[in-house]
Parts: structure tokens; C-alpha cells; sequence
């Protein structure tokens, strides 16, 4: 399984990687000659609405998805395991009112907070980074506080403590690296989830600036002509949920790799 | 007694827990002392407060929610009330600690040679490679077989007399003054645990330390220890010198201890048992926290809590003191 899930993944990058090699056309080649046409040799994927070549758009799409996930996950992973790890090691008043913000954050439904961000900041791929990261920020800092709390009550804990480890280090050497099993099974998925999120903003015209593909953007354009022209949309969608699945299937994977009660 | 010979003294010492049933008393006023290169064995059942004190000894018990009282006196200097600094250089450098479960004391994700280091390159000025060659001979002290092997070995991959044994060279790595002991050898089978007492005797003689063993079995005391102090009920019941602790315990408790043990050589058809439980930390009896289940009990015991009062002759300096009314 996690292997399915990995070969996916690997191609996904892979395409976004060596992009140029594997298109015959540039993503913003305009033909409008071959409007809306189904996929042939020529264009395996078929034709936009401005003649653009489907499979070049989504090749080159991957980037930017990837891109913007990866560093959305990033800066969810970074801030939600700094304030778990601080909540859940310290706990007490500071773990109060840091669990009180991340509900505030989590409140929110993500879209409307990525849209919020969207507008006010506008749309530029570190923006688009950010807004699709801090939504995921309760994700980790949730699993991290969790963690924090069951390893900080182990022996080994204490046994640090007693050899005289100062708090910061006894968090961070000893507290920290028992948390990131768990923690990548969640990474994985969250992942798919960021993937899912680019591509809604892309969708809704939040994404970056045209004619710059995202997978998003693929799907957005094509909706308008979803009867004329279902692969546009219809194989823009089909990147999106090759990826998310290929993440959950690592997520699934890792998870059942970490616990050894699944383990037959 | 020359003050000096005290490495550590406790005065007073009280620790309670409030909790939404009442606040619980898990040690009640407990004053002992330990001397320089002494072993002390602290026995008691279970929750009777024993693990609570060595645990506020190295300040590892969380407050709050723990309220600490009294003084814990180390070199005449209080730690509950040392700055942390200060505290953070004692600990695992002065007075260094062994747990119950070697199973859980282990970082899982460290290997042991690192691990073991870890403790002299907080306290030593030293190099990474210097702190794994002493990792290396302390695991050899620690007679440990394939030492090399070991360091490059994880927690998972050795067995629990194995992993006491890597505890116990962490704890030596600083050669501190003072070893603590929460039971050290609970966890493992009989032959490994006289294997670990028979090793920690050879090595507090050869660092000079001094050495808390805190246990519930009175045949690791017999064993280990000079002096024994006997816990009841976050209380010290009676403190004598090994020797006469088992050859004429005064306080009923410490009777009832000694005569739960079974004997190969007796044919009494049943174990003799202490009859009732511990007392509800939560709420301790006024009077001798033993009374309730008291064989010699009389009124004044159910009314009065006993003070500490020597008896008999102190023999070679070491008192013999009891908290019993009728005795």
C-alpha cells in the first residue's frame, strides 16, 4: 500500500520536476484552431477552451500544486509542533491560552480562512503558502500537544530531567523526537489536504495569476465548459485525486507500519 | 554526631496533592538523614509515600500541583528552595537517580552510548569522543558483556537486567555523592536482582557514595543497606540500624513486615498477613497512622499520633527510633 502510494507520489513529482521534457507544447501556447477538442495522439488530454494543450497545463500545474503544498505543510507542521510541543511540555497557562488561539484558528472552516487571507494579501504563491498553511496549524499542534503530553509523562522523561537536562533540552531531545512517529502519518495526509485546498483556491480564482497553471485553475477554466469539454476538468480532477490518494495510502501505510498492534 | 557527616537531611518534609476527592497527604512529615558513604533503605507498601520523597529529593515531582513542605537539607543547602541553575548542576552531577522500570527509563529513540554520554557532557567540559570512551568503560564497569556492541545498541534491544545495569552507568557517569535508588531491582527477575545489588554494593564502595534504596522488599534491604527507615502512611514508623530493625523490630508494623515473609523453614500452614489496607492518603487517621489495623492498639493511639523517640542503646552511633506509643 504504501508503496502504491509512494510510486504515485514519485511520478506526481517527477512530472513536476522534468516538465519541460515531457510536453510538446507550452502551458500558454494558444491554438485556437483546436478549441475544446478531445484528447487525440497529438493532445493526450484534449484541448482547453483557448486551445491550450491539457496535459502541458496539468503537467506544469504540478508544480505549483506541489509547491504551494509542501510549503503550506511546512509552515503548518513548523508552528503547530513549536506551540504543541510548548503547550504540551509546559502546559498550564501557557498551554491555556495557546489552545485558545489554535480554536480560534480552527473555528474557522479553512476555506474561509484561506479566502480571507487570499483577498486581503492577494494572490501570490507565498500567500497562497500561508493560506493554506495556517489552517492546517491546529492539525499538527493538536497532535503534537497530545504526544507532548503521554511522552512527557514517561520515565525517560523524569530519568532526563534527574540527570540534569534543563526543560528546553529535555523537550527538545527527549520529548520532541518520541512525538514525530505519529506525527508523519498526520503529515501525509495533511498533505492531501493542502493539495485539496490549492486547488479549491485555485478553483475559485484565488489561486495564482493566469495564465501560470495550477491544477486548480485547470479545473476552474474547464468548468465553464464541463458539457463541451469534460476531460479539461475531468483530467485536471484526475491529478488531484491520483495525489491525495497517494498521500493517504503513505498515511494509511506509515500508521500501520508505526503500530505494532496492526502489525499481523 | 559530627554535623558535617551528613550528606543529606530531611526535615519535615511534607507533600500533598490536592485533587477534587481532598487533599491527598503522601508524605506527612518525614525527617531522616543520611550520612556520607551510608546506605539507607527505605521500606513501605506500596503508596505509603516512598517514591513521593525520593521524587522531591531530585525535585522531579511537579509543584504545583504538589504543595512541598519542610527542608531537604544537602550539604546544608535547602534544595526545594535552590535556584534552578543551581539545581540543574546537582542533578545527575551530585545526586543522581535509578527508577523502578528499566523498561521505560530509556529514551527509545537514543542510542545507549549517546545516551550515557549525554549526563558527562551536561556537567563535564568534554568532547563527544571523550564522553563515549567513558560511556565505554562505564558500561564495562557496569559488567555489561560486549560493551562496544552495546553503545551503538538501542533501549528496545537489550533485556531489563541489561537496561538497569545502562541506568546505572548513566547515574555513575558524573560520580555523584549521592545514588538514589527507587526500586532498583522490583522489576526484575531474582537472579539479575542479586546480580544488581551484589554490583551496586561493589560500586558505592568504589565512588564513595552514598546511597537511598527505596524498596518494599526487606530482602534487598537485609542485603544492601546499613541503617533502614520504615514508611507507613507518608510517615517514618521506625528507623534502627539493619541488624536490629530485624532482630528486635519495635513498632507492630515493622513486625508485621518481618512476618510476612515466608520462610522456607517454618511449617505454619498459612502466610501471616497484616489484616486491613493502607490508610487513605486522603484522609489519615488523627492518631498513629497504623492504629486501624493494629494489633496492640489502645486508645491513646487512636487519639495521639506518636512522635519519633529513641530507645534502647545507639549502637555504633546509630539510633534506634520508634513511633509507637507502646513500645
Amino acid at each position: 500500500m504504501i508503496l502504491v502510494g509512494a510510486i504515485i507520489i514519485l511520478i506526481m513529482i517527477g512530472f513536476a520536476v522534468t516538465a519541460p521534457l515531457l510536453t510538446k507544447y507550452g502551458y500558454e501556447e494558444i491554438n485556437l484552431k483546436y478549441r475544446n477538442k478531445p484528447p487525440t495522439i497529438e493532445h493526450v488530454m484534449g484541448t482547453d477552451s483557448f486551445g491550450r494543450d491539457v496535459w502541458s497545463r496539468c503537467v506544469y500545474g504540478a508544480r505549483v500544486s506541489f509547491i504551494v503544498s509542501l510549503n503550506a505543510v511546512a509552515i503548518g507542521i513548523v508552528l503547530g509542533l513549536f506551540l504543541g510541543m510548548i503547550c504540551g511540555f509546559f502546559k498550564g497557562r501557557v498551554d491555556f491560552w495557546i489552545g485558545r488561539v489554535m480554536d480560534v484558528v480552527m473555528s474557522f472552516p479553512a476555506l474561509l480562512f484561506s479566502l480571507i487571507i487570499g483577498f486581503s494579501l492577494g494572490a501570490s504563491i507565498p500567500n497562497m503558502c500561508l493560506s493554506v498553511g495556517i489552517p492546517l496549524t491546529p492539525i499538527f499542534y493538536r497532535m503534537t500537544r497530545g504526544e507532548a503530553l503521554r511522552v512527557s509523562e514517561r520515565t525517560y522523561v523524569m530519568a532526563a530531567k534527574s540527570i540534569g537536562s534543563g526543560s528546553i533540552r529535555t523537550m527538545f531531545c527527549h520529548v520532541l523526537p518520541n512525538t514525530i512517529p505519529s506525527l508523519l502519518a498526520v503529515l501525509s495526509t495533511c498533505m492531501g489536504a493542502a493539495i485539496t485546498a490549492e486547488s479549491a483556491l485555485g478553483y475559485l480564482g484565488l489561486g495564482i495569476p493566469k495564465p501560470t497553471p495550477s491544477w486548480g485553475s485547470v479545473i476552474n477554466e474547464g468548468r465553464q465548459f464541463i458539457f463541451d469539454a469534460p476531460w479539461v476538468t475531468g483530467f485536471g480532477g484526475l491529478m488531484v485525486a491520483l495525489t491525495i490518494l497517494g498521500f493517504n495510502l503513505i498515511g494509511d501505510g506509515l500508521r500501520d507500519l508505526m503500530d505494532p498492534k496492526l502489525r499481523v | 554526631m559530627a554535623e558535617d557527616a551528613r550528606i543529606l537531611e530531611i526535615n519535615g518534609l511534607t507533600v500533598r496533592f490536592p485533587t477534587s476527592e481532598g487533599v491527598v497527604r503522601a508524605v506527612d512529615g518525614v525527617s531522616l538523614s543520611l550520612d556520607r558513604g551510608e546506605t539507607l533503605g527505605v521500606v513501605g507498601e506500596s503508596g505509603c509515600g516512598k517514591s513521593v520523597m525520593l521524587n522531591s529529593i531530585m525535585r522531579l515531582l511537579e509543584a504545583p500541583p504538589a504543595r512541598i513542605g519542610g527542608e531537604i537539607l544537602y550539604n546544608g543547602q535547602d534544595i526545594l528552595k535552590m535556584p534552578k541553575r543551581e539545581l540543574f548542576r546537582i542533578r545527575g552531577k551530585e545526586i543522581t537517580m535509578i527508577f523502578q522500570e528499566p523498561m521505560t527509563s530509556l529514551n527509545p529513540v537514543i542510542k545507549i552510548g549517546p545516551q550515557i554520554a549525554e549526563t558527562m557532557l551536561l556537567h563535564e567540559l568534554i568532547t563527544k569522543d571523550e564522553a563515549s570512551a567513558k560511556a565505554l568503560e562505564l558500561l564495562r564497569q557496569v559488567e555489561i558483556p560486549n560493551a562496544e556492541e552495546c553503545l551503538g545498541k538501542y533501549p528496545h534491544q537489550l533485556s531489563g537486567g541489561m537496561r538497569q545495569r545502562v541506568m546505572i552507568a548513566m547515574a555513575l557517569a558524573c560520580k555523584p555523592q549521592i545514588l538514589l535508588a527507587d526500586e532498583p531491582t522490583t522489576a526484575l527477575d531474582v537472579t539479575i536482582q542479586a546480580q544488581i545489588l551484589a554490583l551496586l554494593r561493589k560500586l558505592k564502595d568504589e565512588y564513595h557514595m552514598s546511597m537511598m534504596i527505596v524498596t518494599h522488599d526487606l530482602g534487598v534491604i537485609a542485603e544492601v543497606s546499613e541503617r533502614v527507615v520504615v514508611f507507613y502512611g507518608g510517615n517514618v514508623v521506625e528507623e534502627a540500624p539493619t541488624r536490629a530493625l530485624f532482630d528486635t523490630p519495635l513498632h507492630p508494623y515493622t513486625e508485621g513486615l518481618l512476618g510476612c515473609i515466608p520462610h522456607l523453614s517454618t511449617k505454619t500452614g498459612r502466610l501471616r498477613v497484616i489484616e486491613g489496607n493502607v490508610p487513605n492518603p486522603i484522609d489519615l487517621p488523627e492518631g498513629c497512622v497504623f492504629a486501624p489495623r493494629c494489633p496492640r492498639r489502645e486508645r491513646l493511639c487512636v487519639e495521639e499520633r506518636p512522635a519519633l523517640k529513641e530507645v534502647g542503646d545507639a549502637q555504633g552511633g546509630k539510633r534506634h527510633r520508634v513511633a509507637c506509643h507502646m513500645a
